[in-house]
């Protein structure tokens, strides 16, 4: 087809050819293309199948307001293909289709739309159940729209961006243009949102006049280019507004163009005011077959061949409500298209001078006359029109319909703002009242449609913003408010809906095919508000969120139900305002995790890195995950484990013991100098959070630690449970300023001696002592002697940025001893053959100190301290029926140990296997579980129940803990 | 998204930066006096009142400070605090 | 034996050209093809100290007065004071870093603990904003000021101590551990600008 390309409106650049590729065959547009204009311009016209009756759908709107034109592109289901720009070498496909949009085989499903009536689903499938697997398998199928292939990996970069600003306007045509100059005059910083990809809206494809010779077009690239030299203001182009939250917060998303490094971005402004100024749409003329391909409406028609160059057809009725629609007959008339007639269902209150050129042009014109029907199966054949009281008809042959009722506001995002909306007679528009506090409104969506009283109230809105965000500009207002009154006012509306003579495929919604007669059935069975048929009906639902059924919906609704004096309501819109790709929200999906100082030197060793909470950590030091040898060298030489991840704090301050009394369930005065004291923390109800070491370095002054699950929250912990207290401590959260090496073994003292200078024998440095000494005589590193892996072992704890050193000086000391690393995996089974618990592996949130056995870390005599669980211990010390932990042992020893998390049972749940792991050390398959406390004495048997088992129970006798030496000997060596 | 939480030390901030705790019940009670039923009123009854709430919060992502807002619980947003109650808080 | 070193968190891809041994630091002085900004500079070996008191007014640390109000910064003889709270601050050594260790209890040393990275240049905003909802841009925050919330989704302390368009700097500070997945996010978002690692000595207060 031959473009336009000429026009000074036209935005294709036709030196830069883009080819696409839709049903196999490769397409060439140019670039300013959209994919549905370059698919038009080659003579496509079927875009798509509707939901239920696979109508064929075609260009309606062009702005994407209902899923006629949604296509899957590069494998993404369900883009709007009037908004994506053609891009070179895209993929395009036709979505809910058997064969293709012009023969589709489900096309048959429009005859048996009556079998469908509204309600469909809640009637046929509400009883018996068995007929839902016919709904999900059957209908489903038939009905949808794209589908995403499971496997589909966006290979494309998404972004997110936050700016702030003191005034966001979202529309960026005149008004709009205009609101943000004023407030930048005044010095706001200014957000300007537009959703295409230029700014101008309703004046950008226009060549009507404006003043002193201008055309509208001109006049938008003049306005245009102020706002976009202006520093103060931002334009977002391509930025569609997705919702509006208290406290001016927007959202949006923004499509990149080709130097963008992404293809969608997430945009959510903090703004002190808002104006809205997103115009008009054009509400859909209803009448029998109103969407068959080749219908389309006046801002469609116009556009198509200003923007794009493209002549929507030969010829073409306009059947029309608004003087918009008689200045597009007249210009797409001067461009080449055969303007067959006009007909206008307002009876008067047109624009003489438009009257009159469409009669210098022998275009016949017809006041007070409607479209009332379409012929054409898959395109317009002809169109019959028919005088508002249907009393004379007239059937006319023709390929383009241009129909439209006339204007109704863009409130969507008022609404989702929470702005009322109330009916004005004169415009028929749904107008703002009770506006929130800071949310201004401007332009067309007022009624405004001279361009200068668009202008001037746009200008006004952002002088009201600016008063709003405190700037002084209270005379300046005065005269634009006056200047506002002296121009024209907005013109009387169209209030035309119903069509004259009800046929049965009249659309009010095409996103979800539903038709006048659906609204007419949901009357029928006694709902009324809109808000209720819109649910009952499914009209509005769509992905389109009631860009079609809009206004209509609330208009019809009143016209035939409400008494006369009663105004008709709008439903409520919600966002997102317009489709998002998840992907666009979840922006730069960035994982951030925390690696320990030696977190490459753990990879070099051969360490298999796993995520534990915000950490990396090595879970295996062995490519086929036997931890044979990691055990190994604990239980009877040396070897080092990177607990860097523990939780480490200071606490100082006058009333640091205080706090320590009241999150500790220990007694932790006295606490003795160069010892450490192992503690639990418990919440209100007595169950173990978390357990750690504290060792009092100084007067008032402690250094403790915390799971590394804990570390996150131990400072928030304290805070929340001192907050009525006011006591005098301060708390310094080290966890990162420490990395910790656990040294551990029987050759551990050995491998230590040779790296420090200071006395580390055992009568020096005892069990649960505590020592600050110097590595190399340099080094200063903090010290424990614990035995979590139940061996004589070192917790260094190392300032981080030595952490590399001292790690590969033990690992020159360890040598003669043959020193490795080892891994969580080996740590998680030496613990367990010593019985040690592990928080969230051994406890879950039912359960208590008492029922893990650590009752005795309970100090009961300190209530003067309020320790947070104590009540709760107290209460539950000798309560019957928990759950409580014990060892076990397989019955049969060649038997694998049972899975985590597997039940035991008789006859009904008992309890479930904590850790159960091959113990390479006792030669048997071993276990804790939490079971109920009649099951806990040692040698009871539990039948262990485990996934896919088919039945076959395994059994296991509760055994005494530790398993591994009882005595603790090997502790103390 | 959009619900924003007043923090003293840093002002206004997106309410996904804070850590909700819970409605203010005063001081812990004495633990001698702490019955089961006492325990489980103060540690689990709330009032759940359809109205003004005063709440704690944390500002966990940023300064850490624990402080008391009042929110409207059927506007899910912030009500500025009476200003007795910030005379006494203070 | 293993030579004796402390290690920032921090690499770059690039090695620098010129380093200098400081203490037992390793400090990259400069980065081939730095640019003319903006940079990413890391100062993690930099001094940091946590202080705290419920008398926070009665203690000058290193003889700089702590501002009053949270947020407030100051920066005096190469150190930089910001009050976080009514009873925190922090204390960055922003200068020639000296070997001094104030002795009271209230004082913390949390040079370890704490990733501490430059950014500097024009244009510094269109990368942060892509990070965080914090409107650090704000005027009327006066600089240098302390922001306390989430950057590229974890805690951070920003101190922002220019804030004009053509002329910004600000000093970024996390948890240790987060320091390459943080200095790879801010390098993904400042790609369009052209952000680039630079030495320390591209760091001019």
């Amino acid at each position: 087809m031959k473009r336009l390309s000429q026009l000074p409106t036209c935005r294709i650049d036709p030196e830069k050819k883009v080819f696409i590729t839709y049903r196999g065959k490769s397409y060439q547009g140019y670039e300013g293309d959209t994919v549905a204009s370059l698919l038009y311009a080659n003579g496509i016209r079927i875009f798509s199948r509707s939901l239920k009756y696979h109508r064929p759908r075609g260009l309606y709107s062009l702005d994407g307001e209902c899923s006629n034109t949604t296509m899957a592109i590069d494998g993404i289901p369900n883009l709007r293909t009037e908004t994506t720009p053609a891009r070179h070498g895209m993929t395009v496909k036709a979505q809910n289709v058997v064969g293709s949009p012009e023969f589709d085989l489900l096309g048959i499903m429009d005859r048996f739309s009556r079998a469908m009536p509204a309600g469909f689903f809640y009637h046929m499938f509400h009883k018996p159940p068995s007929l839902w697997p016919l709904a999900l398998k059957r209908i489903r199928k038939i009905a949808g729209l794209g589908t995403l292939r499971h496997d589909f990996v966006m290979q494309v970069r998404f972004d997110e961006i936050y700016p702030h600003t003191d005034l966001c306007v979202i529309g960026g045509g005149p008004a709009g243009m205009s609101t943000a100059l004023a407030a930048a005059d005044q010095g706001l910083q200014v957000i300007l949102i537009e959703a295409r990809p230029w700014l101008g809206g309703i004046f950008d494809y226009r060549p009507a006049k404006y003043l002193d010779g201008f055309s509208l077009h001109e006049r938008a690239g003049v306005l245009s280019q102020r706002v976009t030299e202006n520093k103060n203001i931002r334009v977002f182009l391509q930025t569609a507004v997705v919702g509006i939250y208290p406290d001016n917060q927007i959202t949006a998303f923004q499509v990149g163009g080709r130097p963008d490094a992404y293809k969608e971005r997430y945009v959510e402004i903090r703004a002190k005011s808002l104006v809205v100024a997103t115009g008009c749409l054009e509400r859909p003329l209803l009448f029998e077959n109103n969407e068959r391909p080749g219908v389309m409406q006046v801002g469609c028609a116009h556009r198509l061949a200003r923007t794009w160059g493209i002549l929507p057809g030969k010829n073409a009725v306009f059947c029309t409500g608004h003087d918009l629609g008689l200045e597009a007959a007249i210009d797409l008339f001067d461009l080449g298209m055969e303007v067959l007639c006009v007909a206008d269902n307002r009876e008067d209150g047109q624009d003489a001078e438009l009257v009159a050129e469409l009669k210098k042009r022998n275009i016949p014109f017809y006041r007070g006359w409607v479209a009332a029907k379409v012929k054409g199966k898959k395109a317009v054949k002809a169109v019959t029109i028919s005088t508002v009281s249907g009393t004379r008809r007239r059937d006319i042959p023709c390929e383009v319909l241009v129909a439209s009722a006339g204007l109704t506001p863009a409130t969507g995002l008022l609404s989702i703002a929470q702005c009322k909306l109330s009916y004005d007679n004169h415009t028929g528009f749904f107008l703002p009242v009770n506006l929130p506090e800071r949310v201004y409104a401007s332009g067309r969506m007022l009624g405004f449609h001279h361009p200068l009283s668009i202008e001037i109230s746009g200008r006004l809105a952002g002088l009201n913003a600016a008063a709003g965000c405190k700037e002084t500009t209270n005379g300046l207002r005065k005269e634009v408010e006056e200047q506002l009154a002296t121009l024209p006012g907005p013109p009387l509306g169209s209030k035309w809906v119903s069509p004259p003579g009800k046929g049965k495929k009249v659309f009010i919604c095409f996103d979800e095919d539903a038709t006048l007669q659906n609204i007419d059935q949901a009357f029928s069975v006694g709902f009324e508000m809109p808000e209720l048929i819109k649910r009952f009906t499914a009209a509005g639902t769509g992905p389109g969120q009631g860009g079609i059924p809009g206004h209509n919906l609330p208009l019809y609704v009143g016209q035939s139900r409400l008494p006369a004096d009663d105004p008709p309501s709008p439903t409520t819109v919600r966002p997102p305002m317009v489709p998002v790709l998840l992907a666009t929200y979840a922006g730069k999906n960035l994982d951030m995790s925390k690696r320990t100082p030696v977190h490459d030197l753990q990879i070099s060793s051969g360490g298999k890195m796993e995520r534990v909470g915000g950490w990396r950590r090595a879970r295996y030091f062995s490519p086929d995950k036997s931890i044979r040898e990691e055990i190994e060298a604990v239980r009877t030489s040396v070897a080092i484990l990177d607990a860097s991840t523990l939780g480490k704090f200071r606490l100082h301050g006058p009333d640091a013991l205080k706090a320590l009394q009241r999150v500790y369930v220990g007694d932790m005065t006295n606490i003795a100098e160069g010892k450490v004291k192992y503690s639990a923390m418990c919440n209100d109800d007595g169950c173990l959070i978390d357990d750690g070491v504290v060792v009092q370095r100084g007067k008032n002054d402690y250094f403790f630690t915390t799971s590394t699950a804990r570390a996150g929250g131990t400072i928030e912990w304290i805070r929340f449970h001192t907050r009525y207290d006011g006591w005098d401590f301060h708390l310094v959260n080290l966890t990162d300023a420490f990395g910790v090496i656990n040294l551990a073994g029987p050759k551990a003292r050995e491998v230590l001696e040779r790296a420090t200078d200071s006395d580390v024998s055992p009568e020096a440095f005892p069990y649960a002592g505590y020592r600050e000494l110097l590595i190399l005589n340099t080094i200063p590193v903090r010290v424990m002697r614990l035995g979590f892996v139940g061996e004589l072992s070192f917790e260094l704890h190392v300032p981080a940025s030595y952490m590399i050193t001292v790690w590969k000086i033990l690992e020159e000391t360890g040598k003669p001893w043959g020193i490795r690393n080892f891994g969580l995996e080996a740590q998680n089974i030496l613990r367990m053959e010593k019985g040690h618990v592990i928080i969230g592996s051994e406890s879950e949130q039912r359960t208590t100190l008492h029922d893990l056995g650590l009752g005795f870390l309970w100090h009961r005599n300190k209530p003067e301290a309020k320790t947070v669980g104590a009540a709760a211990l107290k209460h539950t010390e000798n309560q019957k029926g928990r759950l409580k932990l014990v060892g076990f042992e397989m019955e049969d020893s060649a038997s694998a140990p049972p899975r985590d998390g597997s039940i035991i049972v008789d006859e009904k749940i008992r309890g479930y296997v904590c850790t159960a792991r091959y113990s390479h050390t006792l030669n048997a398959s071993v276990g804790m579980a939490l079971v109920e406390d009649r099951l806990s004495s040692i040698s009871e048997r539990l039948a262990i129940f485990e996934d896919d088992c088919n039945g076959k129970l395994t059994y296991a006798r509760v055994a005494r803990m530790p398993f591994y030496d009882p005595e603790g000997a090997r502790l103390k060596i | 998204m959009s619900l924003t939480i007043t923090c003293p030390i840093c002002g206004k901030r997106s309410g996904y930066e804070f850590r909700y705790g819970g409605e203010d019940k005063g001081p812990r009670p004495d633990e001698d006096e702490l019955t089961p039923e006492k325990w489980f009123d103060y540690t689990h009854l709330n009032t759940c009142i359809a109205g003004m709430q005063k709440e704690w919060w944390c500002h966990r992502d940023g300064c850490g400070t624990w402080f008391k807002i009042y929110r409207d619980t059927r506007t899910i947003g912030e009500v500025p605090l009476p200003v007795e109650d910030k005379i006494k808080d203070a | 034996m293993n030579e004796m070193r402390r290690y920032s968190p921090v690499s770059f891809e690039k090695q620098p050209v010129q380093t200098e041994l400081r203490g037992l630091w390793r400090v990259a002085l400069k980065y081939p093809q730095e640019g003319e900004g903006p940079h990413l500079i890391d100062l993690s070996h930099k001094p940091k100290w946590d202080v705290q008191s419920s008398a926070l007014d009665t203690i000058q640390p290193f003889g700089v007065e702590i501002p009053k109000s949270p947020g407030r910064c100051k920066l005096m003889h190469g150190r930089m004071v910001c009050r976080m709270n009514a009873t925190q601050a922090r204390i960055i050594i922003t200068g020639q870093e000296k070997n001094e260790q104030p002795n009271t209890s209230e004082f913390t040393d949390i040079t370890e603990g704490h990733l501490l990275l430059a950014l500097t240049g024009p244009n510094l905003f269109s990368i942060t904003e892509k990070l965080t909802s914090l409107d650090l841009q704000n005027p009327e925050k006066p600089t240098p000021y302390l922001f306390q919330g989430p950057f590229a989704h974890v805690p951070c302390q920003v101190v922002v101590v220019k804030n004009k368009t053509d002329n910004c700097l600000l000093l970024l500070s996390c948890s240790r551990g987060y320091a390459r997945d943080m200095v790879d996010a801010v390098f993904a978002a400042g790609k369009e600008a052209d952000l680039r690692p630079a030495g320390e000595a591209a760091f001019i207060l």
